[in-house]
């Protein structure tokens, strides 16, 4: 799942994967959403952040943050006005096992109670689990987790507004689960891992229920491989046709009025459909997608994408991609219209991006487009945005980057687009027309690494005020590690 | 310096008459101005005050380093003459000169130009900084620009300056493909230039002989919207000859262009025409620099 997340947190520093991005969908519609990405400490570390941030004429506000990790204590806490990501969390591990105070984001099984996936379409939550992309946050509380492999799971906490009680036994490949907020609301989870199966039966006390399965299964002997993930090509003399090439099928159903007590903002649909199959051919990396879903009678969307990687000399990657989408991507609600959707409105949406990447050394070059339409062959264009991002090294460890967007965006329609900044990666919401600069340095200084940003942006012929934003980000070894006492 | 607002009547008026036909110079402004937005409004992201006759690619003009950024992958220095006129219009001819060289990687540019007859056309001055080699290139460009009043002097009093600054850079992707980015209005301040510039990405083919070349250019703010307006080009060299066509769309027209060079010396001109507004002719004379 990193391999479908991380290019896109980098946006131009791989081409991978260079599919479209939004925000989940608890996530307001068109208002800039930052994420955390996932990046582990080594055993001893620490590090330190702080960040200043402002526009033009106005007071700046300043962050900090720290993480460390431990043999017994990790964790990270980030502290600043204003910062969605403020809070935090800390780990220890003890004679009770691991407990996590803070900031929460389990998955349990396929997510149906804990843990959901933000879009019909997609496999897995990318902000939930151990083994998430990026740091989400379904609620705060208290996590116990013990026993090898996480065999027994308790939790207390606030999650969708509301305190919440749950616990999670694994007995072999079978997984029960249930939660509750001491009232009336009472649900439970039935799970089944084995190889790359895995299934989950979710219920409530009202009998409402909700069922999913996914199976990955590799066509060709070899399957999936490491090479697969740095676009080389992997087809060998002698192999047949589908080896490399893997598939997988997930399945969702369900009574209607199912809705999870911990991801109230992610309900998902109660019936869904979704293949997907991955493979080289020549020396390309196709990809193919197709899904079907209904969130409840009458809402009902399908999406069918096709991706194409090819690497290019100088470490550069090709990449490109056709979508269709119809019908509603989220769900409105019981009260809410279609009509109101943005994005996620109903009927067509067909799109097509290309994105490339060329470079070495000292500088290098990336091109994206992306355009949609809501009439056959991308016709009718409701949104588009072309950019070009440039990197340039310098000497003493001093980079440059600066990326020019050119975009269009019909009203009740929403774009994202992706910026990475030193600790998050920011959904920045597009509307109307224009374009928008980013001017990025990074350096080292004072025994850290110094990040300085500006953005300069211009909507339908009004210019806005300048954004600045600067971070120093210093990672320090507090004891030597094993290895190093060991010798 | 604003005339962004203007439409296809300015220049009818024109081509009826003459300039004295506008009746104050507040007016005679605008058409000017206003002209030189349309012009650029018909031709897609094409340069202002800087543009030279040349092919896409091979970049050796020091023109192209001023006006898209990109830098010569060469240290040779070049100084450059051109003389465009817009759509037929006298009234509306650029003269500009401009120069370049480099040292190892590190390339500098400088040029001057004037746009329109004095008191109603302006003076741009511009510079560029950048490095290049043999696979890629980028450079930051500068241009600042103020009316004029007389004809060589910078000195309109109580005149707004405009300053823009941008940048672009080329990268060579495959033996013969390049690459290039250009995004000359990065940041405007003061007086808004007369013509807005948006990004621009194209790519050539170079098989020695003849190069093709495939453009893009975003267009924000345009009545149009966001429609990209394309190019296709075509360069077929012969000795110390060389020749181009050019297409492009919305409108669909094209343009022919012919460079020939003697020694250091290298003569070019280029003729586009338009469905609408005519021909916009360019010729230049220049010293050193690439084919």
């Amino acid at each position: 799942m990193r391999r479908l997340v991380l290019p896109l947190v980098l946006m131009f520093a791989t081409c991978a994967h260079a599919q479209p991005v939004e925000p989940p969908p608890e996530a307001p519609e068109g208002v800039d959403y930052a994420a955390e990405p996932v990046d582990s400490l080594t055993d001893g570390d620490v590090e330190l952040g702080m960040a200043a941030a402002g526009r033009a004429g106005s007071a700046p506000t300043k962050s900090r943050r720290v993480r460390f990790s431990g043999d017994e204590l990790s964790g990270a806490l980030r502290e600043g006005s204003g910062d969605p990501l403020a809070g935090g969390a800390v780990e220890g591990h003890g004679a009770l096992g691991a407990v996590t105070v803070g900031r929460l984001a389990p998955r349990w099984g396929r997510g149906l109670l804990m843990g959901a996936a933000g879009d019909p379409w997609q496999r897995e939550a990318l902000d939930r689990g151990s083994r998430a992309a990026f740091r989400g946050r379904a609620g705060d509380g208290v996590w116990l987790r013990r026993g090898r492999g996480d065999r027994f799971e308790a939790l207390y906490g606030r999650f969708s507004k509301r305190a919440l009680a749950g616990a999670r036994v694994r007995l072999g490949r079978v997984t029960i689960g249930g939660l509750t907020d001491g009232h009336r609301g009472r649900q439970s989870s039935l799970a089944f891992a084995r190889g790359a199966g895995e299934s989950e039966l979710a219920w409530d006390r009202a009998g409402r229920w909700r069922a999913e399965a996914v199976l990955d299964r590799r066509l060709g002997g070899r399957g999936m491989t490491d090479s697969m993930s740095t676009l080389e090509p992997v087809r060998r003399r002698g192999d047949g046709p589908l080896e490399g090439w893997s598939a997988s099928l997930r399945v969702r159903a369900g009574a209607v009025g199912f809705a999870s007590l911990a991801e109230s903002g992610r309900l998902g649909p109660e019936r869904a459909l979704a293949a997907g199959l991955s493979g080289p051919a020549a020396r390309l990396r196709v990809s193919l997608l197709g899904a079907l879903w209904r969130f409840r009678p009458g809402v009902t969307g399908a999406r069918a994408g096709l991706a194409v990687e090819r690497p290019l000399a100088h470490h550069g990657t090709l990449a490109l991609g056709v979508e269709e989408q119809h019908g509603s991507r989220r769900d409105p609600g019981p009260s809410g219209s279609l009509a109101s959707l943005g994005t996620h409105a109903a009927g067509i949406r067909q799109g097509l991006w290309g994105e490339w990447w060329s470079g070495e050394g000292t500088m290098a070059l990336g091109l994206r487009h992306e355009s949609w339409g809501e009439r056959a062959w991308v016709r009718g264009v409701v949104r588009s945005v072309t950019s070009a991002r440039l990197e340039a090294r310098g000497p003493a460890g001093f980079q440059l980057g600066i990326t020019h967007s050119v975009y269009r965006v019909k009203r009740g329609e929403s774009l994202y687009l992706p910026e990475d900044e030193s600790d998050r990666l920011v959904l920045r919401a597009l509307s109307g027309e224009g374009e928008r600069t980013r001017i990025e340095a990074r350096s080292p200084f004072g025994g850290g690494r110094m990040r300085a940003a500006l953005h300069l942006a211009s909507a339908s012929e009004r210019r806005e005020r300048a954004q600045w934003t600067l971070d120093w980000t210093r990672r320090a070894r507090i004891r030597k590690s094993a290895e190093s006492h060991a010798r | 310096m604003s005339g962004l607002g203007v439409d296809l009547m300015w220049i009818r008026r024109a081509r009826r008459g003459s300039v004295a036909s506008v009746a104050t110079p507040t007016s005679l402004r605008a058409f000017v101005l206003g002209s030189a937005a349309l012009a650029v409004f018909a031709t897609g992201a094409r340069a202002q005050d800087f543009e030279a006759p040349a092919p896409a690619w091979p970049i050796g003009s020091a023109c192209v380093l001023l006006e898209r950024g990109l830098p010569a992958s060469t240290p040779t220095p070049t100084l450059e003459g051109v003389v465009t006129r817009w759509h037929g219009l006298a009234a509306l001819t650029t003269r500009a000169v401009s120069g370049a060289l480099g040292w190892r990687s590190a390339r500098l540019g400088v040029g001057l130009s004037q746009t329109g007859e004095p008191d109603v056309g302006w003076t741009a001055l511009a510079m560029a900084v950048g490095a290049a080699g043999s696979n890629g290139g980028g450079a930051l460009r500068a241009v600042a620009r103020r009316d004029r009043t007389s004809p060589f002097r910078f000195d309109a009093r109580g005149a707004d300056v405009g300053v823009e600054i941008g940048g672009g850079a080329w990268i060579s992707a495959a033996t013969a493909l390049h690459v290039w980015a250009s995004a000359p209005q990065l940041w405007t301040r003061g007086a808004a230039p007369p013509l807005a510039r948006p990004l621009e990405v194209g790519g050539a083919l170079d098989l020695g002989d003849v190069v093709v070349w495939l453009g893009r250019a975003a267009v924000a703010g345009y009545p149009r919207g966001g429609r990209g307006e394309h190019t296709l080009g075509l360069f077929t060299g012969a000795g110390p000859l060389g020749v181009w066509l050019v297409a492009r769309d919305q409108p669909l027209r094209g343009g022919l262009g012919v460079a020939a060079r003697a020694r250091v010396l290298r003569v070019a001109a280029e003729v586009e025409s338009h469905p609408v507004l005519g021909e916009t002719a360019r010729m230049s004379l220049g010293l050193g620099g690439e084919r």
